[in-house]
């Protein structure tokens, strides 16, 4: 009984399959999205096909590859769930650093798309805070990382301004 | 004939040149660097280089890039060997025995083994590349755009049929490219297809964006969520140790040339990487060796054929992206890119426009193994000190690199939200379980295959029949259906039976 309320569960197996269920069922809302979406291409009849036919035959493929993939989770066995999820090569998951380091880059890109602080500034920082979510905890790494941070920054200023030409704030 | 010897001679030519020398001796030994630091890699360091290669000779930019790949898949086995921990997933079977090896105070044998064996591996492929692009390319000419269409359709299914990840999910992974290629600007009738109104996304998705995304952050920020602390065993390997050891390791040559032979053909099917030819170059001659119940425990025959293997894949993979233009893996779509970038459509008629990048490219290869010997073996001492480098000072410096080398392209700061917005999807899609590889490759395959088809179409007035009469169609049409029914058929019959 254990084994079949398993079996027809997402959560069947290891938690990470979970994970694999919850990106299908995203993909396939986001691809019903978009095929809804589609319809409001315009075709101007330069061609057969048109510009929705190749979105929509993705889309009608996403959607079929998602569904499969989402009922074969849903009667797959624990063990060949768990099988599958040994799987080395995947042996990623979210982890709280990854996304510290996710948000001080969302903050860094942010910064320099405003254009609210120098180049050199936000470098040094991001450097910085990237660095001590990075593991600099001694007071010895965390100078290193200070002096490391601006000498790239000013290096990296200066080349990117005066050899590549790039408008950097 | 003539011609084709005189194109590859004068290709050899500009490789001896101080110009083309210098970017493969830079790239090669900036991929064994990169390669040697656990997280880092050959294709993330491609990926941050290749704006760079913009303002550069398109063939040097090439020579560059491919030195990198080269390097970056021989520099892995260093980690491997000395803290376990593979410099990229080309080592992982590398580190098995190689570590083993280390533990045991063999440390030299191993590096020996590992380094000749790579140059084998990468020699081997060489020739292969040179007996097969050509003869390929010239039938590849042939094609119509119908062919090419399903061409590109059979890559995506090959590539979810054998890769990591399950047949399914990397189906759904190079579809997910194709989709998010066609936002924008449809090339043939220049309506906005999925722009939601905004200007940010009527010009699409920036190619380099999206692959240093997808490469480079989503690498680094996946890596700096598994840090490891391993520390080097043996740090005192030098030159002479490794030299000496090497004429033990020409004992293995039987299993070097087979494993380099597999390897070579596992690169030419799409999507499958140097991993996977590792591992199964591995498993083959465990197999067949008289030494299997050594393999795992510091066997270096187990080593030489998990280099000789991964590092034949780049040759392998090489195959496909300069004969019909479809890339053999991740990597190679960066090199793909940078020939694009330089209005360079690689493919059948690249050796008739291009003969100087075709050729180029394949005297680089040589070259980049040949520097990868060298370099490796001299600077051994060097590069064991590298893989000690702080992931704290890395990891920063390379994520501002990405921002300020992506912005740099276009001078567009629009850019970088396309960039982060590609390294996060890239970070889910590797949390769940969704392979990246196929990801950028419908990315860039993609437009092509709807151009093509749609072109196809204008020419034959709408008739469909051509795209499953031509004989060319019909075998392509049959393999793709083989390819989709026989796995799929098998997980539907496991999952029944369970």
């Amino acid at each position: 009984v254990l084994r079949s309320s398993n079996a027809h569960s997402p959560k069947g197996g290891r938690g990470r399959t979970s994970g694999r269920f919850w990106s299908d069922a995203f993909v396939l809302a986001g691809a019903l999205v978009l095929l809804w979406v589609s319809t409001s291409i315009q075709d101007f009849g330069l061609d057969v096909l048109g510009p929705a036919f190749m979105p929509r035959f993705v889309l009608c493929i996403l959607i079929g590859l998602a569904g499969l993939d989402i009922a074969i989770i849903w009667w797959s066995a624990p063990e060949q769930k768990a099988e599958e999820n040994d799987d080395p090569e995947f042996e990623v998951a979210i982890r709280p650093r990854s996304l510290a380091v996710l948000g001080v880059l969302t903050a860094y890109v942010a910064a320099l798309s405003t254009g609210s602080i120098s180049f050199e500034l936000a470098s040094v920082l991001f450097v910085i805070l990237t660095g001590i979510i990075a593991g600099a905890r001694t007071k010895r790494t965390i100078m290193l990382l200070i002096a490391v941070s601006v000498v790239y920054a000013l290096a990296a200023g200066w080349i990117f301004r005066s050899v590549f030409f790039v408008a950097l704030p | 004939m003539t011609d084709t010897l005189a194109v590859l001679l004068s290709s050899f030519q500009y490789l001896l040149t101080p110009t083309g020398l210098g970017w493969c001796m830079l790239g090669t030994f900036i991929g064994i660097v990169v390669g040697a630091i656990p997280g880092l890699g050959g294709g993330m360091a491609m990926a941050l280089i290749l704006p760079i290669t913009f303002s550069m000779y398109y063939l040097d930019g090439q020579i560059f890039l491919l030195g990198i790949y080269v390097g970056g898949v021989g520099g892995s086995l260093i980690s491997a060997i000395l803290i376990g921990v593979p410099g990229s997933p080309a080592a992982v079977m590398t580190s098995v025995d190689g570590y083993q090896l280390c533990k045991q105070g063999r440390a030299a044998d191993a590096f020996a083994t590992g380094i000749l064996a790579s140059f084998t591996g990468g020699m081997v492929s060489w020739v292969l590349l040179l007996a097969f692009s050509v003869p390929l390319a010239s039938i590849a000419r042939h094609f119509q755009s119908f062919d090419y269409f399903l061409f590109v359709m059979m890559g995506l299914v090959l590539i979810g049929v054998a890769g990591s990840g399950g047949m399914i999910r990397s189906l759904m992974s190079g579809f997910l490219g194709i989709l998010a290629a066609m936002v924008g600007f449809d090339s043939v009738s220049a309506v906005t297809r999925f722009t939601f109104g905004t200007s940010l996304l009527a010009s699409g998705f920036d190619l380099l964006a999206v692959l240093i995304g997808a490469f480079a952050v989503q690498r680094v920020v996946v890596e700096l969520g598994v840090l490891s602390s391993g520390k080097p065993l043996v740090g005192g390997t030098t030159f002479r140790d490794v030299l000496v050891k090497m004429r033990s390791a020409i004992s293995h040559w039987r299993t070097m040339l087979r494993a380099s032979l597999i390897g070579t053909w596992i690169g030419i099917l799409p999507g499958l990487g140097a991993n996977i030819g590792a591992i199964v170059c591995y498993s083959v001659e465990k197999t067949i060796s008289r030494k299997k119940e050594n393999y795992g425990r510091g066997e270096p025959e187990a080593l030489a054929a998990a280099e000789s293997g991964n590092n034949a894949t780049v040759g392998g993979a090489l195959v496909p992206m300069i004969a019909i233009g479809i890339p053999g893996s991740g990597q190679d779509v960066i090199l793909m890119a940078a020939l694009i970038i330089h209005n360079v459509q690689p493919g059948p008629l690249l050796v008739q426009n291009n003969p100087e990048v075709f050729y180029g490219l394949i005297a680089a290869y040589f070259f980049a193994n040949v520097f990868l010997l060298l370099i490796m073996t001299l600077s051994i001492r060097l590069l064991i000190k590298v893989i000690s480098a702080p992931m704290f000072l890395l990891a920063p410096i390379v994520l501002s690199i990405c921002v300020v080398g992506v912005i740099s392209v276009n001078n567009r700061m629009a850019d970088t939200w396309i960039m982060l917005a590609f390294g996060v999807i890239g970070y889910l899609m590797a949390s769940t379980r969704i392979p990246l590889a196929p990801f950028v490759i419908g990315f860039v395959l993609g437009p092509l295959a709807e151009e093509r088809l749609r072109s196809a179409l204008m020419s034959t007035r709408g008739d469909l029949m051509p795209l499953v009469t031509s004989p060319t169609s019909m075998i392509l049409i049959a393999i793709l259906l083989v390819s989709l029914a026989i796995p799929l058929a098998k997980r539907l019959r496991k999952v029944g039976r369970n």
